[in-house]
């Protein structure tokens, strides 16, 4: 966890950086942009409706106003920031009008995402997101993108436990600036740029935009009034554009990679987001078709990860961390899946057909309802027209419930819900028999507490000291002292 | 000890140990005064405006019938429902049920608890009641065991705290 103190205690004299000179001048040019982005199109329109000199003055000054501001509070805001990242801590500090003072343990980082908005882009810029687990990501904004890249790697390797030196970090190899891999990375699954244009345009906002467009136009045209037609078919047509842009903007080169220490998920056209996938804390995975998909073959992956909320993350388009694979075939749900938990392959699953007498209950397609249940973990999957198929695993299951209504009492059936940490996921399995749900529920705790000893037990292995001692032992060890101090 | 209710929950939702531990009897006293208050400021309520409004004699005599019969059944199902309710204590996990028309049974590892709430408003304080929530790190386990004996729920809390603490699970 982080500590934060109103004033910051007195550390040993140390080399504290400044993020990157340019910072201030990357932050006004993002507050520019979201300005012109909220009130562009009503200015826009003022302006085209009564175009005079007053009112392009009134616009250049507002818009230098705000320029000044951000640049000046950007400015002051770069110099009373510092970080420290070395081989004994991460500290960073802000001490414009708040002073704060977060100091983070190594072996709390749960991921480092590296987020390069537009501009900062163009400037060779990145932030750092620290995520701890909790509250909001820890942020340094902004660095150049090798030092982003750089430091990055090498929190992730003490956040798994390596008693790596910075120094030894820097050598090992780098990820190139574009698509943020590495010579050693290796992508387990790229979204191909149709099958994320594909998976938008067959969306139902897409195809209702796209028949309001039609109706206006066929309506505007056979009154003779093509000008009213293209005035009407307009905003659905800015809707359709806006639906695919933003899917292909948001996932553009979205790649999913295994690095040396676990998997990366980078992908964005102008904000390039690369954020680490931490394994241990996914609770559950989410594979979704909706009903336009399913000619295309395509199907969205989406994880839950403790701590981490994506619907903050969604709104400022920073990372969809909680996407495995946007838009992708069956192979590639199978290589994202057996990348997360190896040794799973969601296509050699052996399902279990739910009662049939819930016929009465689900006439049609009754058939797809199935749930498989290992002793790792717990699937279920359903729908005809939507077909969604949830994985949990039995380690990360907090409760069970049985649930059962009226109908489902009368044909002697039941639902049982294993309850994961809040999320996309919620693993549910309707339309069991009574025996059979009973049995799930219950031998579920078993299966969950031996799925937990057994990880336990694993990770006990893992930390048990290698036979050999490391390379830079010493460093290691005082940066151990260090942290603990 | 209560056995089973007369209606029987089948065994899908029959104890996991001997019996289902109830709730206090004085729940149940609270549920039926409550019955009584709420529904009877309805009925009055309804009916003084239904005299008021129509004028006449009959509107309000067939709801204040209406309403009578109403609480009278929502006064029987008050025992049904209180039956419906139970927990029961493993050496690993806790279990609740509840329900009458929708049944529920919701079963907790105690290492996966990281809080144990015990909760008394001032009606459930008058009766000298108090329920127990679990908190897991899971928004939808809901296990919430009202109206125990303060008593019995503090020393219920206090046990649950203990084993949770012993057998405490990661995330």
């Amino acid at each position: 966890m982080s500590e934060s103190s109103p004033v910051p205690v007195a550390a040993p004299v140390k080399q504290a950086q400044r993020p990157h000179p340019l910072t201030p001048l990357a932050k006004g040019w993002i507050s520019l942009v979201a300005i012109v982005v909220v009130f562009g199109q009503d200015l826009f329109r003022q302006l085209s409706r009564h175009p005079s000199l007053r009112s392009i003055g009134i616009l250049a000054g507002i818009v230098g106003l705000v320029l000044v501001v951000s640049l000046g509070s950007g400015f002051f805001t770069w110099r009373t920031t510092r970080f420290v990242i070395d081989d004994e801590e991460v500290r960073i500090e802000h001490r414009f009008i708040h002073h704060t003072s977060d100091r983070m343990q190594f072996s709390k980082i749960q991921g480092v995402d590296v987020v390069q908005p537009f501009a900062a882009r163009l400037m060779g810029l990145a932030a750092l997101h620290v995520d701890v687990g909790a509250g909001a990501a820890k942020r340094i904004e902004f660095l150049s993108r090798a030092q982003a890249y750089a430091l990055r790697d090498y929190l992730i390797a003490r956040a798994h436990g390596d008693r790596i030196s910075l120094a030894a970090s820097a050598t090992l190899p780098q990820a190139d600036a574009w698509h943020d891999r590495a010579v050693t990375d290796r992508v387990i699954v790229a979204a191909r740029p149709e099958n994320l244009i594909l998976s938008s345009v067959a969306s139902t906002g897409f195809l209702v935009a796209t028949a309001w467009a039609l109706v206006a136009l066929v309506v505007g045209i056979s009154h003779g009034s093509l000008a009213a037609a293209l005035g009407a078919a307009f905003p659905a047509g800015a809707t359709m554009v806006s639906i695919v842009g933003h899917q292909t903007i948001r996932h553009w080169h979205f790649t999913l990679t295994r690095t040396r220490k676990g998997l990366r998920v980078a992908h964005g056209v102008t904000t390039l987001t690369s954020a680490s996938v931490p394994i241990d804390r996914i609770q559950g995975v989410l594979v979704t078709q909706s009903p336009l998909w399913r000619p295309f073959g395509i199907h969205k992956v989406a994880m839950d990860v403790l701590g981490r909320s994506f619907a903050h993350e969604r709104d400022e388009q920073s990372a969809g961390g909680g996407v495995l694979v946007p838009a992708g075939t069956r192979d590639d749900v199978r290589a994202a899946v057996g990348a997360i938990w190896p040794g799973t392959d969601l296509d050699r699953v052996e399902w279990t057909p739910v009662d049939p007498r819930a016929r009465w209950l689900h006439p049609i397609g009754l058939r797809w309802h199935q749930w498989h249940v290992d002793e790792r973990f717990a699937i279920s999957r359903g729908g005809l027209l939507a077909p969604c198929l949830t994985v949990v695993p039995h380690a990360r299951v907090q409760s069970v419930a049985i649930r059962q209504g009226p109908l489902q009492r009368a044909l002697g059936l039941a639902t049982v819900e294993l309850h994961s940490s809040p999320g996309v996921v919620r693993w549910r399995r309707r339309y069991l028999d009574e025996a059979t749900a009973r049995w799930l529920a219950l031998s579920e705790l078993d299966r969950g507490r031996a799925a937990r000893a057994q990880e336990q037990e694993l990770r006990r292995l893992q930390e048990l000291p290698p036979p050999r001692a490391p390379a830079t032992p010493t460093v290691g060890r005082d940066a151990e002292t260090g942290v603990r101090a | 000890m209560s056995e089973l209710p007369a209606e029987g929950l089948g065994s899908l939702f029959s104890p996991p140990t001997e019996a289902w531990i109830p709730l206090s009897p004085r729940y149940r006293a609270l549920k039926h005064r409550m019955v009584l208050l709420v529904w009877g400021c309805w009925a009055v309520l309804t009916v003084v405006a239904l005299a008021l409004a129509t004028g006449r004699w009959w509107p309000p005599v067939v709801a204040a019938v209406a309403f009578a019969a109403w609480i009278a059944y929502r006064y029987r199902r008050v025992g049904r429902s209180y039956r419906a309710w139970g927990y029961a204590e493993r050496d690993t996990d806790l279990y609740v049920r509840s329900g009458l028309l929708f049944r529920r049974l919701v079963a907790v590892p105690y290492g996966r608890m990281q809080v144990v709430e015990v909760e008394s408003g001032p009606i459930e304080r008058h009766f000298g009641l108090a329920s127990v929530k679990l908190v897991t790190a899971s928004a939808s386990t809901d296990a919430r065991i009202p109206g125990l004996d303060a008593a019995a729920a503090a020393m219920l809390r206090d046990r649950l705290t203990v084993k949770g603490e012993t057998q405490a699970a990661g995330l």
